[in-house]
């Protein structure tokens, strides 16, 4: 990977839904390394799909989206899966946990997936949900979690490989307020002190203020790219 | 925890469709081995026999099909989890032919066990069936049907759409 390079460049993306449905309008948006990004707008304009997207799990219409200088669209399977199990980490705004694993076990699965030696797993897992306050539940399955329990898992389970890119997906939806804000101390260091590259989607403004730049999307197109501070 | 121990975790796992597809393959094969054994030994034998796999075969491939695809709707979210966090599709793959597979062969097993006992029923009845009906044959005509339809399945599988699956 090369560091200097772009986390993310996307360039004239369109993504048409049906007929009738059309967003981002010819988005262009360029996210540094090491840069935190807050992707905000009302409902229906696209956040979670541009983290779709940006992830490699959909593609757009018609533009361009590059990933540490790769356009994921243009990649063969093989090697886009190995991006996303490798180098992203995702938040999704449903958060599914595999219901017969147990907490530290859907934690280890993107160690799984990246390829990351067997013999570390465990504890790599069991230190993310020591971050997030979950160690006493990790043998635990997930119908016995609360709704915000299960989001911190699948916050700790995006965390597990050290993703070089993090994609949120309104990753508060669930959490009470003590917790968003000790997410928000989390995502601030993360970025902060690993420097890693953090995109998030979010209505809640507390969450967004806490980026270094507001890409606010706006329906059918995006128009303001606002820069804060 | 490793991707043997993930696949395990979800063939091992019993509910009613392996279940169901395993009781249908064994009736499958118990009425292919009781027709085979019972039809013409001489003229036109080939063709029967080979009319009576063949339709051994299909019977298991479609009912084990039926199964693994309801298989598929129950586990889609999960499977579109999976591959949204990095799982390649031949993980996807592995799951769903290994299941079939497994619950072909089980099938398959239990169908040759009930024709040993239809055997010794008729036997005990005074109406004896012929012996030395192929078995092995039909074990490898339920393990064909089992494959076909792992595979058909397995593909579905591994060619969902994510985005759909993970937004539900």
């Amino acid at each position: 990977m090369n560091i200097e390079a772009d986390a993310v460049k996307i360039r004239g993306l369109h993504k048409i839904f049906g007929s009738t449905v059309q967003l981002f309008g010819g988005l262009n948006i360029t996210v540094k390394s090491g840069e935190f990004v807050a992707v905000t707008g009302p409902t229906g304009t696209g956040k979670s799909t541009l983290i779709n997207l940006i992830s490699g799990l959909d593609f757009p219409t018609k533009g361009s989206i590059e990933v540490f200088g790769k356009d994921l669209s243009k990649l063969a399977e093989s090697e886009r899966v190995s991006i996303r199990a490798k180098k992203i980490g995702t938040v999704f705004q449903k958060p599914h946990l595999l219901s017969r694993l147990n907490v530290i076990e859907n934690v280890e699965l993107p160690l799984i997936f990246s390829g990351s030696p067997e013999d570390g797993r465990e504890e790599i897992a069991a230190e993310m949900l020591e971050l997030i306050g979950l160690s006493k539940k990790k043998h635990l399955f997930p119908c016995s979690l609360s709704a915000g329990e299960i989001r911190k898992v699948t916050i700790a389970r995006a965390l597990a490989t050290d993703p070089a890119l993090l994609l949120l997906d309104e990753p508060t939806s669930d959490l009470d307020t003590s917790t968003i804000d000790i997410l928000l101390l989390l995502l601030r260091g993360y970025n902060y002190l690993h420097n890693r590259t953090i995109v998030l989607a979010t209505n809640s403004l507390k969450l967004a203020k806490l980026a270094s730049r507001e890409i606010r999307l706006r329906w059918p197109e995006l128009v303001l790219e606002a820069i804060q501070g | 925890m490793n991707t043997v121990d993930l696949l395990f975790r979800y063939i091992k796992e019993p509910g009613v469709e392996s279940s169901l597809g395993v009781v249908g393959a064994a009736a499958s094969i118990t009425v292919c081995l009781v027709a085979a054994s019972a039809g013409p030994i001489e003229s036109g034998a080939f063709a029967y026999q080979f009319a009576v796999s063949s339709m051994g075969f299909l019977t298991v491939a479609t009912l084990l099909s039926l199964c693994m695809m309801s298989e598929l709707l129950l586990k889609r979210q999960e499977i579109g989890t999976l591959r949204a966090l990095g799982a390649r599709r031949r993980v996807v793959m592995a799951i769903f032919l290994s299941k079939s597979i497994l619950i072909g062969t089980l099938g398959s097993i239990a169908g040759i066990a009930l024709r040993f006992a239809f055997t010794v029923i008729t036997y005990a009845i005074g109406q004896p069936y012929q012996s030395g009906e192929p078995i092995l044959r039909m074990l490898t005509v339920g393990s064909a049907g089992s494959i076909a339809a792992g595979l058909y399945a397995a593909i579905r599988a591994s060619r969902m759409n994510i985005v759909e699956t993970i937004r539900g």
